[in-house]
């Protein structure tokens, strides 16, 4: 509920002090997020201060299992902090535009005309005339929407600080939720009806700060997945639960499993016994009851190593020092996350990485983010570039197998539409689309996911970067949707998709020229697949170890991507 | 498990790295302290309810979450000091082996107050404004 500001509490207030203090929490975050890397860096490596080189034993398995909760709890902490501090700093810059409002028609009133009360009325002279009153009416209207803009920031702020401070009680927060319950309704029926992410950005956008964070406290959920909402908020929506399902998972989880471990080794051991006795049969039932419910929870606790691995690597600062932002997660089956090296809405550069075969929950928290912090660093080393995010975009059930199931195009078919939709997310979010140079970057398969989405739905990006593609479901650059001068590829020498992109099975070879492919477009007038071919080096011979090669150190494919993110595309060699 | 091992001068230096970041948090939440102390009080702070909020968050942060963090590292910190001052065969007198060797730990004085994990207020357990019936 919005409080009243009256007309001499604007007038004469200093925001000067409230300024320093957004400032200070700013700087608490920076500490915070120090401090967590710093604790990270003591148990980090073997040769680390706690690392197992110079601390063995329960006491120091403890003390590496006390670092990572003080990590996680100090990372959440400088999150909260710093979305304090922006929220201080938006209200002063929204209490001062108010302040200016008001003080612009004070100095504007003509006294001849009208009398203005030290409560901020306007009082009409009517013994000249009518008119002054329609001027005192519009004096006042313009009093009250200055007063009114003042009284919206500060119950922004309130509500902000109660959220991300955690200062407001229980009964606060559910009045926060209740108060945005029809938003949340609202929302919900925008989503059934199908609307795009630029109109649920719209929307959004429509929403008062204090309906906002009532719709993420009471239904995160909602949001956390939904393209076109902003990424700090879909960041904090996907944190909370996340730590909500972690949560759920039994505390005894590993010492049930070592119970069931235990009697079942008990029963085999002693099963020539069992067996001998003439009756097995119940001993049986048990065992098999036994490794029936073993395999379940060691299902369990697979799926909860996942989550907690996930927690783990979006917890203090990339290797840029930027920041992680979870903007989608999935624990079912292989799983599926969408993580960033960055902020995409604040970034001057954008790049969506789509990995391939094989990619899944742990690979976006592992193999797949760290490629994507190596992009980001790399593209940090381009002079000028600003700041450069980079999200692994795992939000597709990716094959798991290269021969067994890459060859369908149909995880393509799937992805094509939740991938063009997340686009669409990107550029309704960024501050500024017009500045910002965005690319999406396929590995394998991922290109395949890429070409399918670009051609079929076509995907809000600048440029397409395809990486050891098999194919892109299409036969000419032409077909993606952007100009074939935007388009980059390259496939290692040795590499062992070239059988598959020669093959023509998934679409044409995205590095030919007119020379290799001779599959479908026999007869053809074939001049190639068009766009641009940057070179990578094998970085080996194991035609399938090149395959993973384009990351590793010294691989010119780093340099020229890195050009290419950063709108130097022309530079790439 | 793994066979006990210790490299005193490292798990030493991790310790001292431990108390290092508590009063890195320390120095940085004093300043937010400090700083959002001198709203209190003011026409601002009684006229508009978010800066009255910025206010009770400071306090709520220094006096109970920022405390507690701190507590934590320093708890680990004392307890890696006494794994690092003693063997495994002493490892039941954790606390009071820590005592002895704190000096060796602050040899300059610590500048900032050792953290005190807040007891339990009853009334911090209420939502505001509320009571407990009588």
């Amino acid at each position: 509920m919005t409080v009243p500001i009256t007309y001499s509490l604007l007038r004469k207030a200093d925001f000067a002090a409230l300024e320093a203090v957004a400032e200070t929490w700013m700087n608490l975050y920076a500490t915070l997020d120090d401090q967590a890397v710093s604790l990270v860096g003591l148990k980090s490596k073997d040769d680390s201060a706690f690392g197992t080189d110079h601390w063995e034993g329960p006491s120091s398995e403890a003390a590496r299992d006390k670092i990572r909760d003080l990590v996680l709890a100090l990372d959440e902490r400088a999150s909260a902090a710093r979305r304090v501090s922006v929220a201080i700093a938006v209200a002063v810059e929204e209490f001062k535009g108010a302040q200016a409002d008001l003080n612009e028609v004070v100095a504007e009133i003509d006294r001849e005309r009208v009398a203005l009360t030290e409560a901020g009325s306007v009082i009409p002279d009517t013994s000249r005339g009518t008119d002054n009153v329609s001027y005192a009416e519009g004096l006042s209207s313009r009093i009250s929407a200055a007063l009114e803009r003042a009284a919206e920031a500060d119950e922004a702020l309130k509500a902000a600080i109660g959220v991300w401070a955690e200062t407001f009680s229980e009964s606060e927060r559910l009045g926060l939720v209740h108060e945005a319950a029809d938003e949340a309704d609202e929302l919900q029926d925008l989503i059934d009806a199908g609307a795009s992410p630029e109109r649920i950005n719209e929307w959004w956008n429509g929403l008062s700060e204090a309906e906002r964070l009532g719709i993420l406290e009471g239904d995160p959920a909602l949001i956390a997945g939904l393209d076109g909402v902003p990424t700090d908020t879909r960041d904090a929506a996907n944190r909370s639960l996340l730590e909500a399902e972690l949560d759920r998972y039994s505390p005894t989880l590993d010492q049930d499993i070592a119970d069931v471990q235990e009697r079942i080794a008990e029963i085999e051991g002693n099963w020539s016994e069992i067996v001998a006795s003439g009756d097995p049969g119940e001993s049986a039932e048990e065992l098999e009851h036994l490794r029936d419910r073993l395999a379940a929870l060691e299902d369990e606790r697979a799926t909860r190593d996942e989550l907690v691995n996930l927690q783990d690597a979006i917890s203090g600062q990339a290797r840029t020092g930027q920041e992680y932002f979870l903007l989608g997660y999935d624990s079912a089956e292989d799983g599926k996350a969408i993580v960033a090296v960055g902020n995409p809405d604040t970034a001057d550069n954008t790049v969506v990485y789509v990995p391939g075969t094989g990619g899944d929950l742990d690979g976006a928290s592992g193999n797949d983010l760290a490629r994507a912090e190596t992009m980001a660093l790399d593209a940090s080393q381009v002079p000028g570039s600003g700041e450069t995010a980079v999200l692994v975009w795992m939000d597709y059930d990716a094959p798991n197998h290269p021969l067994a199931n890459s060859p369908s195009l149909s995880y393509a078919e799937d992805a094509s539409a939740p991938l063009a939709s997340f686009m669409s997310g990107l550029e309704s979010t960024n501050r500024d689309p017009e500045e910002n140079t965005t690319t999406v970057v396929g590995h394998s398969y991922g290109t395949t996911v890429i070409g399918q989405a670009a051609s079929e739905h076509g995907l809000a990006t600048d440029q397409i970067v395809a990486v050891a593609s098999p194919g892109m479901t299409v036969d000419q650059a032409s077909e993606l949707g952007i100009d074939p001068e935007d388009f980059y590829a390259t496939t290692a020498p040795g590499d062992i998709i070239h059988a598959a992109a020669e093959s023509g099975r998934l679409g044409a070879d995205p590095t030919d020229t007119g020379v290799n492919w001779d599959g479908r477009q026999t007869g053809v007038d074939w001049d190639g697949f068009g766009g641009n071919t940057f070179d990578s080096d094998a970085m080996g011979s194991d035609p399938i170890e090149i395959h993973s090669n384009y990351w590793d150190a010294n691989n010119p494919a780093r340099i020229n991507m890195a050009l290419i993110f950063t709108g130097n595309g022309k530079e790439a060699t | 498990m793994s066979e006990f091992s210790i490299s005193p001068e490292h798990v030493r230096a991790g310790a001292q790295a431990l108390f290092a970041v508590s009063e890195a948090i320390y120095e940085s939440m004093k300043l937010v302290a400090d700083d959002t102390a001198k709203l209190d009080g003011t026409v601002e702070a009684a006229g508009f309810t978010g800066i009255s909020e910025c206010i009770e968050a400071s306090r709520a942060w220094e006096g109970d979450c920022i405390a507690v963090h701190r507590a934590d590292i320093e708890e680990l910190a004392m307890n890696a000091a006494v794994c690092a001052e003693t063997s495994q065969e002493v490892d039941g007198d954790v606390s009071s082996a820590f005592g002895q060797y704190t000096d060796a730990y602050f040899p300059d004085g610590r500048t900032a107050p050792a953290p005190e994990r807040p007891g339990p207020d009853p009334s911090a357990q209420l939502p505001r404004g509320e009571r407990v019936a009588v």
